[in-house]
C-alpha cells in the first residue's frame, strides 16, 4: 500500500472517473498501443481501495479485477515503468492466477498514471501471453502513450468541474427564483435588514404592508419604515438581534386598510462565522388565530362553568400519565382527598384494574376519536359503589373523563334483574303451557280447516295462521297487509269485507260474515268469518280477531237445497192447483158458456135475418173471451215453473186476486170469504206467485177446517193491516174447529196432514216460503171458534197508491 | 088456464144467463133469468108451467138446494142441470131427484134446446096428469062414506047382492050406492073406474 493511501484515493474520487461509460478516446490510445507494440492486450487502470478499474480495455472481456493479482498496483508504487518480461519467471507473479489462468499473462509494462494534485491514480499498460522485452526507444513510446492518456484523464476532470459548476449556477438561480416565489407566497412578512439596519429584501406581503414598491424599500432604514414611535417600541428587539439573540413579540396595529390587525413578529440573527450581518424579520397576520384564541378563552371559561354546574365528576389526564385537573361538585363526590389526585398517575389514583381500562379507553379515544366509556366499581365512604366515565380525547394530547356515580341506577337495575329473571321463569311456564295450548289450537284449528288470524287496527296487518294463508292459497307467511285480505275476495263481495269492520261496536263486537274468495288458479269458495274486535281504553277499535272457514261444501249444499226447495214449492204449488183443477174448469167454464150460447144466438139471429143484436152479442163475446184469458193467464203462472223474483207485491190486489181464483172452489164448499183489507194497500217485497200460492193454501186449508164442522158461517175472513212494528199483517180466520194442541207443533212440520188426500208439504212449504221474504208464519186458535193463520212480512218502501 | 110456457134460468154468472136467454130466444123460447136461487124461490114461478135451468154451483144456495126446495112445494117444473164440471156423482144425484137433465157447461145449442123441448113435454105431460088427477080426487072427495065402502068393494069385483051381504045392507040399496058413484066418478064401466083409480094410486105415489 502506498503511503498516503487515504490522499491517493480522495484524488481518484476527485476525478470522478471510476465506473463511467467507456470512452472513445481512451480507446483510441489503447489500439494504437496494441498495434505499435503487437501486443494483444491494452489496459487503462484506476486503481481503487480494493479493486482496478479498467476504463479502457482493450483485448480482454472484463472490467475490473481484485487488486489482489492487479499488475498495476505495483505499477503505481512507482514514478518510473514497471516491466515484467515473463511473469512466469518472477517470484511477485509467478502464481498470480491472471498468469497461471486465463489470460496466461508473460509479459507486462505499466506507467503510472497521475492526478493533477500528483497522486498516481492508476496505470496505462500493455499485455502479452508470450515473454518479451522492450528496448529504450519502446519504453519511450510507452510513456508518451501514457501521457496522452493522463492528459485525456485531467482533462476530463476540468471538463466535468466547468459542467459542474455550470449547473450548480444554474440551480442556485432555479433556489433564488423558488426562494423568491416561496418568500413571496408565504402567508406572512419576510424582510432582511442589514446591521446597519437598512433593507436588503422583503417580501410581497412585507411590501403590501408598508404600501411600498420593492425599489423603494431596498436601502431603506428601518426607522423610516417604522415611523419613530413603532421604531422606538421595536428598538429594544433589534438591538437584542443584534446582538444575535431570537426576539418575537407581538403588535396590534393599524393595517394599511385601517382594520385592527395582531402581528406576532420575528427577528431571526444572521451569522457568518459567529459575526452578525444582520436579522430576519418574519412578521405572521395572527388576527385570525387571536380572534379564535379568544373565543377559544371564551368557551373555555363557558365550559369551565358548565363543568362546574354538573354533578358529575371531570377529570383531565395528561399525555404524561398525570392528572391535572378535577372537577367536583362536592369533595364528598370524591374517593380521595383532592391533593391525592391532582397531579398524580392513575395507578395512583385508582386501583390497578380501574387505572388499566381507563389507559386503554385513553387509547382508543386517541385512535378513534370517539367517546369510551369505562364502568368500574369503588370502595368509597366504606360503601361500594358503582361509576360509569365517559372518556374523550382532546386535540393537547390530553383526555377528559367524565365519572358519573351510577350507584343507584345499578343497584335498581341488579334489583329489576333480579325481579325479571324471577317473572322471567314464570314466564317461560306459562309460556310452555301456552305454547302447548296454542299447539292443540293450531292443530284443532287445522283439522277444522279454521283459518284464524287477528288484524292490528294500528298498523293495518292481518297476522294469519298458516291454515289461512292455505286456505286463500297464499304462500305460508306470518303478516300480511290488510289490503291482501280484502283483494282475495270475490270483487263483488270486496266491498262487503271491507266493511266488517264498521259493524263492530263496543256495545256488539262481534261479527258473522259470508263471502267468496277467488283462489289464484281463480276457484270461487265461500267463506265464512266469524270473531270479535277489541277496543282501546279510548273506545277506538284496536284489534279484531277472527276464524275462517270454508264452507263452500255447505254453501254447495245449501244452493242444492234451495234448489230442491224451489223444487218441492213448485210440486207443492203442483198438487195444489191439481186439486183446484174442477174449480179452475168451472171458472172457466163460465165465460166459455157464454160465449158458446153467444155464438150460437148471433148464428140463429142471423139466419133468420134479425141483425139488431149481433153488435151486443159480439161485444159480449169479445168480454168473455178476455175474461178466460185472464183466468188461463193467472193460472200459467201458477203452472209455470220460475225462480222466485223478488218484486214489490200489492198484498190487497194479490188477496183478491186468489179469492177470484179460488171462488168456484169456495162456493164448492159453501164457504164465504169476507175481508177487511187496510184502506191503502200495504206492499211486501216477495214472489207473487209464491205468495198467492201461500194465501191459497192458507184459504184452503181454512175451508178444509170448515168441512163437517157445524159452523155458525162457514165464513173465512181475511184482513191486511201494518201492525205497530211497521210490519204487514195478514190474518186468515175461519171459524172450523180450531187446531187441537197435539198437531199445533206439527202443522208446519213436512209431511204433515189431517187430511186422507193431502200431501202434507203445504204449511211446511208456506212456512218457508214466508220466511225466505224475511217474513212469519204462525197458527193460533180463536177465542170462539175456529183458528187464525197469521203472516207477517217486512214493509217494503211504496208509495201508497194503485 | 092455458099460460105459455117460460124458461127459467138461475145462474151466479150474469154474462151466462144473458147467452142462454139469447139462445132460448133465437131459438123461440121465452126466458126469465135469476141470478140466485133465492130470488127464483122467492119470484114464485116455482107453480109456472115451463122449465127451470139451473145452474149446480152457486153460492149461498146452490142446485140441489134449490132442486129440493121446490120438490118440497111440489113444483111440476122440470129441472136442467147445468154444471161447470161434469161430475158423474153430481149428474146421478141430481138425476135421483128427479132433475130432467145434466148437461155441462159449455152447453151445446142442440143439446140445450133438446132437453128444454122435452122438459116442456114432460111438464105439459105432467101438469095434465095432475090436473086429471086433481079432477079424480075431487070426485072422490063428493062420495060419502057408504058410497066410498060400496065402491071399493066394486073395484074388487064384488057382485051387488056379495055387497049387500058385507055391508049388511038390501040389495037395492047398494044398487043406488053404485049408480051414485058410478055417475059422481064420472065413469061408465067399472073397468074405467079401476083404471081411473090405479093411475091415481100411481101419481100420488
Amino acid at each position: 500500500m502506498p503511503p498516503d493511501e487515504q490522499a491517493r484515493l480522495a484524488a481518484l474520487r476527485e476525478l470522478c472517473i471510476l465506473d463511467t461509460p467507456p470512452d472513445p478516446g481512451f480507446d483510441r490510445v489503447g489500439r494504437l498501443a496494441q498495434a505499435l507494440f503487437g501486443v494483444p492486450i491494452a489496459l487503462t487502470v484506476l486503481v481503487d481501495a480494493e479493486r482496478q478499474w479498467f476504463k479502457s480495455v482493450l483485448g480482454l472481456n472484463i472490467t475490473e479485477t481484485s487488486r489482489a493479482v492487479s499488475f498495476c498496483s505495483y505499477t503505481i508504487q512507482q514514478d518510473q515503468v514497471l516491466i515484467i518480461p515473463d511473469a512466469a519467471s518472477d517470484p511477485r507473479f509467478a502464481d498470480n492466477p491472471l498468469v497461471v489462468g486465463p489470460p496466461y499473462i508473460r509479459f507486462y509494462a505499466g506507467v503510472p498514471l497521475t492526478s493533477s494534485t500528483g497522486y498516481r491514480v492508476g496505470a496505462f499498460g500493455i499485455i502479452d501471453t508470450v515473454p518479451r522485452a522492450l528496448d529504450d526507444q519502446q519504453i519511450s513510446h510507452l510513456h508518451d502513450l501514457a501521457m496522452i492518456v493522463n492528459d485525456e484523464l485531467n482533462n476530463k476532470r476540468l471538463n466535468e468541474i466547468t459542467s459542474l459548476y455550470r449547473q450548480e449556477q444554474e440551480r442556485l438561480k432555479k433556489t433564488k427564483t423558488l426562494l423568491q416565489l416561496v418568500a413571496n407566497n408565504a402567508p406572512g412578512m419576510l424582510g432582511y435588514w442589514n446591521a446597519d439596519l437598512r433593507c436588503a429584501f422583503a417580501n410581497d406581503a412585507y411590501l403590501h404592508w408598508f404600501g411600498l414598491r420593492p425599489e423603494q424599500i431596498i436601502g431603506m432604514h428601518i426607522r423610516d419604515l417604522l415611523g419613530e414611535t413603532v421604531f422606538a417600541q421595536n428598538l429594544p428587539y433589534i438591538h437584542a438581534a443584534l446582538d444575535g439573540k431570537d426576539q418575537e413579540f407581538e403588535r396590534t396595529l393599524s393595517k394599511p386598510d385601517e382594520e385592527i390587525g395582531h402581528t406576532l413578529a420575528r427577528y431571526i440573527p444572521h451569522r457568518v462565522d459567529g459575526k452578525v450581518m444582520g436579522f430576519f424579520v418574519q412578521v405572521s397576520d395572527i388576527t385570525v388565530v387571536k380572534l379564535a384564541y379568544q373565543q377559544l378563552e371564551a368557551s373555555r371559561a363557558q365550559l369551565a362553568s358548565m363543568l362546574s354546574a354538573i354533578p358529575d365528576t371531570v377529570f383531565t389526564h395528561r399525555h404524561d400519565g398525570q392528572i391535572i385537573d378535577i372537577h367536583a361538585l362536592a369533595s364528598d363526590d370524591l374517593h380521595l382527598p383532592r391533593e391525592q389526585i391532582l397531579n398524580r398517575p392513575l395507578d395512583e389514583v385508582f386501583p390497578a384494574s380501574v387505572a388499566q381500562q381507563f389507559i386503554a379507553a385513553f387509547a382508543a379515544a386517541k385512535q378513534t376519536w370517539a367517546v369510551q366509556e369505562v364502568s368500574y366499581r369503588l370502595q368509597h365512604n366504606g360503601q361500594e359503589r358503582y361509576f360509569e366515565a365517559r372518556v374523550v380525547a382532546t386535540l393537547h394530547q390530553e383526555w377528559i373523563a367524565i365519572v358519573r356515580d351510577i350507584t343507584e341506577r345499578e343497584l335498581n337495575r341488579k334489583n329489576r334483574e333480579r325481579y325479571t329473571a324471577q317473572l322471567s321463569d314464570q314466564l317461560k311456564l306459562t309460556e310452555s303451557a301456552v305454547r302447548d295450548r296454542e299447539a292443540s289450537l293450531a292443530l284443532a284449528a287445522d283439522a277444522a280447516n279454521l283459518g284464524y288470524w287477528y288484524l292490528d287496527c294500528e298498523t293495518e296487518q292481518v297476522y294469519p295462521s298458516e291454515q289461512w294463508c292455505r286456505q286463500r292459497g297464499y304462500a305460508v307467511q306470518s303478516t300480511f297487509p290488510v289490503a291482501a285480505m280484502i283483494n282475495c275476495g270475490h270483487p263483488e263481495d270486496q266491498a262487503g269485507i271491507a266493511g266488517v269492520r264498521d259493524g263492530i261496536l263496543p256495545e256488539q263486537p262481534f261479527f258473522d260474515y259470508t263471502y267468496r274468495i277467488v283462489l289464484p288458479d281463480g276457484e270461487v269458495r265461500w267463506m265464512s268469518s266469524r270473531g270479535r274486535g277489541e277496543f282501546d281504553g279510548a273506545g277506538k277499535l284496536a284489534m279484531v280477531r277472527g276464524l275462517s272457514i270454508d264452507i263452500s261444501n255447505l254453501k254447495q249444499a245449501e244452493l242444492d237445497l234451495a234448489q230442491k226447495q224451489q223444487e218441492v214449492t213448485y210440486l207443492s204449488r203442483l198438487a195444489t192447483m191439481g186439486e183446484l183443477s174442477g174449480a179452475f174448469a168451472h171458472e172457466l167454464n163460465q165465460p166459455l158458456t157464454a160465449i158458446l150460447s153467444n155464438a150460437q144466438a148471433a148464428r140463429r139471429f142471423l139466419a133468420k135475418g134479425k141483425l139488431d143484436e149481433l153488435e151486443d152479442i159480439l161485444t159480449d163475446i169479445i168480454e168473455d173471451d178476455k175474461r178466460a184469458d185472464e183466468i188461463i193467464r193467472r193460472l200459467r203462472a201458477m203452472f209455470e215453473k220460475t225462480p222466485a223474483i223478488y218484486q214489490l207485491v200489492n198484498v190487497n190486489s194479490m188477496i183478491m186476486e186468489v179469492i177470484h181464483m179460488l171462488s168456484s172452489d169456495l162456493i164448492n164448499h159453501h164457504v164465504a170469504v169476507r175481508t177487511a183489507l187496510r184502506s191503502s194497500a200495504p206492499w211486501v217485497l216477495a214472489d207473487l206467485v209464491q205468495m198467492q200460492q201461500v194465501m191459497i193454501n192458507l184459504i184452503k186449508n181454512s175451508c178444509d177446517a170448515m168441512v163437517g164442522v157445524m159452523a155458525p158461517h162457514n165464513e173465512i175472513m181475511i184482513s191486511t193491516d201494518i201492525d205497530s212494528e211497521g210490519q204487514v199483517h195478514i190474518r186468515v180466520v175461519d171459524q172450523g174447529g180450531g187446531i187441537s194442541a197435539d198437531i199445533a207443533e206439527q202443522m208446519f212440520a213436512p209431511f204433515f196432514s189431517t187430511k186422507v188426500t193431502g200431501m202434507g208439504l203445504g204449511l211446511s212449504i208456506c212456512r218457508n216460503i214466508v220466511e225466505a221474504a224475511r217474513g212469519k208464519l204462525w197458527a193460533e186458535n180463536n177465542a170462539v171458534c175456529g183458528a187464525t193463520f197469521h203472516l207477517r212480512l217486512p214493509a217494503a218502501e211504496k208509495k201508497e197508491a194503485l | 088456464m092455458s099460460q105459455a110456457p117460460l124458461i127459467f134460468m138461475v145462474d151466479d154468472q150474469a154474462g151466462v144467463l144473458k147467452a142462454l136467454g139469447r139462445l132460448l130466444n133465437a131459438a123461440g123460447f121465452s126466458s126469465q133469468a135469476y141470478t140466485s136461487a133465492q130470488a127464483f124461490l122467492d119470484s114464485g114461478n116455482a107453480a109456472a108451467p115451463g122449465c127451470l135451468i139451473l145452474d149446480l154451483a152457486m153460492p149461498e144456495m146452490d142446485g140441489f138446494a134449490l132442486q129440493k126446495a121446490l120438490a118440497a112445494q111440489g113444483s111440476d117444473l122440470p129441472l136442467i142441470f147445468l154444471s161447470g164440471h161434469a161430475g158423474i156423482r153430481d149428474g146421478v144425484q141430481a138425476m135421483k131427484a128427479g132433475a130432467a137433465d145434466f148437461l155441462t157447461k159449455p152447453v151445446d145449442e142442440d143439446a140445450l134446446i133438446h132437453a128444454v123441448q122435452q122438459a116442456l113435454e114432460r111438464n105439459r105431460i105432467a101438469r095434465n096428469t095432475r090436473l086429471e088427477r086433481d079432477n079424480v080426487v075431487a070426485r072422490l072427495a063428493s062420495l060419502t062414506a057408504r058410497e066410498r065402502e060400496v065402491m071399493d068393494l066394486i073395484i074388487e069385483g064384488k057382485l051387488n047382492k056379495q055387497i049387500a051381504d058385507t055391508l049388511v045392507l038390501a040389495e037395492k040399496t047398494v044398487k043406488i050406492h053404485r049408480a051414485r058413484v058410478m055417475n059422481k066418478m064420472q065413469v061408465r064401466s067399472v073397468a074405467v073406474l079401476v083404471s081411473l083409480l090405479n093411475n091415481l094410486k100411481h101419481t100420488s105415489a
